[in-house]
């Protein structure tokens, strides 16, 4: 009876702060996208709001270790949740790949080799000269 | 919205996290492999149904835009954890920005290139050239230049499933096989759908890879239009 009230008031505490967190993203998503248009910004919303929140957690740790420590008590489990599952909210505009028919009918080789090739490239290009160019007392594995 | 419409939009809803839980179900049976990605198994699931049932893609777009409208607080969460690892990013921006530069450009290049070497349309290579970038951003960038943006959306979140279904094969065989170089690598090459995959990997590559989808989105909004008169367009 305890260990299930218990378990109860858990998840309670976990939904809650799961809450306050998903609150403190969409505010700095609608901060973010403030920012943006107020400076013209070449930049979306969300990728503000997520230099901002970086930003202000570090501010904030940098003053008040335990204001942080608190807000990122709420903020990382939410954020795990979405970032580990954001493969999901990109899947309705994904599936838009089927109104591409005709283009990709027509031009089917070209498309499918640069995206392909274009990828692949560009994957290389970056881990190769972060690879090169980092120092090699952080290279302990992840 | 009427009741038939909440209806709907809850029913598409349901069949997009049930088809996104087969694409998590079958990267299990197939030990993680990377080719088991679930949001192709999902993409594909879900145009099969929508084929099937002749529902139009405008519909289900709609329906759905309770998913699309998460993607934006998910990317500002990838800030929490690019604040807990700064220290590292910090320790390596020499590699972090030249990375960032190397990719972001070769991915723009090749990508015109490409196209334009098989035969390709304009408005295909114009499509092509920002769709590293993050979504939203590839495609302001495409209309900007004279691409075709539903294209770009498509071929961005394509090019972000082949990123993260490749990400080990690519760096793994030129021997780079340290996080924060893959973390990097997937969000400046395949952006969100990459970086969450990178994120799968721990707390820091998630950081690099946040700096990857964010610096790489500027450079391309600022590149792109000189890339694109580089090519003559």
């Amino acid at each position: 009876m305890t260990n299930a009230a218990s378990a109860t008031h858990r998840i309670g505490r976990a939904i809650f702060s799961g809450i306050i967190g998903l609150v403190m993203l969409l505010a700095l998503t609608l901060v973010g996208g403030d920012a943006r248009e107020v400076f013209h910004l070449p930049l979306p919303g969300p990728v503000i709001g997520l230099a901002l929140l970086a930003g202000l957690v570090l501010l904030i740790e940098r003053f008040h270790a335990w204001t942080a420590r608190h807000l990122t008590l709420h903020l990382v489990p939410v954020s795990r949740l979405l970032v580990s599952h954001m493969g999901l909210l990109f899947v309705p505009a994904g599936v838009g790949i089927i109104t591409e028919g005709e283009a990709l009918r027509r031009e089917w080789l070209p498309i499918v080799a640069a995206v392909l090739g274009s990828t692949l490239i560009g994957l290389a290009a970056t881990g190769w000269l972060m690879h090169q160019f980092s120092p090699k007392s952080s290279e302990t594995g992840s | 919205m009427s009741l038939h419409d909440s209806a709907q939009s809850l029913l598409w809803i349901v069949v997009t996290v049930a088809c996104y839980f087969i694409g998590l179900g079958l990267r299990r049976i197939a030990r993680h492999n990377a080719l088991a990605n679930p949001v192709l198994v999902a993409v594909v699931l879900v145009a099969s149904l929508l084929l099937a049932t002749h529902t139009p893609y405008a519909v289900y777009f709609r329906a759905t835009w309770l998913l699309t409208f998460l993607l934006a607080p998910a990317t500002v969460a990838l800030g929490v954890p690019l604040a807990r690892n700064f220290a590292h990013v910090r320790q390596s921006l020499r590699g972090v920005l030249l990375g960032l530069f190397a990719g972001s450009i070769t991915s723009m290049v090749s990508g015109v290139l490409l196209v334009r070497l098989l035969g390709g349309s304009k408005g295909v290579a114009l499509s092509m050239l920002p769709k590293a970038a993050t979504t939203p951003i590839a495609i302001a960038v495409a209309s900007q230049i004279g691409g075709e943006p539903a294209l770009t959306a498509a071929l961005a979140i394509v090019g972000g499933i082949v990123a993260a279904m490749t990400l080990r094969a690519v760096l793994g065989g030129i021997s780079v096989t340290h996080g924060h170089a893959m973390g990097l690598a997937a969000g400046t090459a395949g952006s969100g759908i990459a970086g969450a995959h990178a994120a799968l990997m721990g707390d820091a590559p998630a950081a690099f890879a946040a700096i990857g989808i964010g610096m790489n989105g500027l450079l391309t909004a600022l590149l792109a239009p000189l890339v694109a008169a580089l090519f003559n367009f």
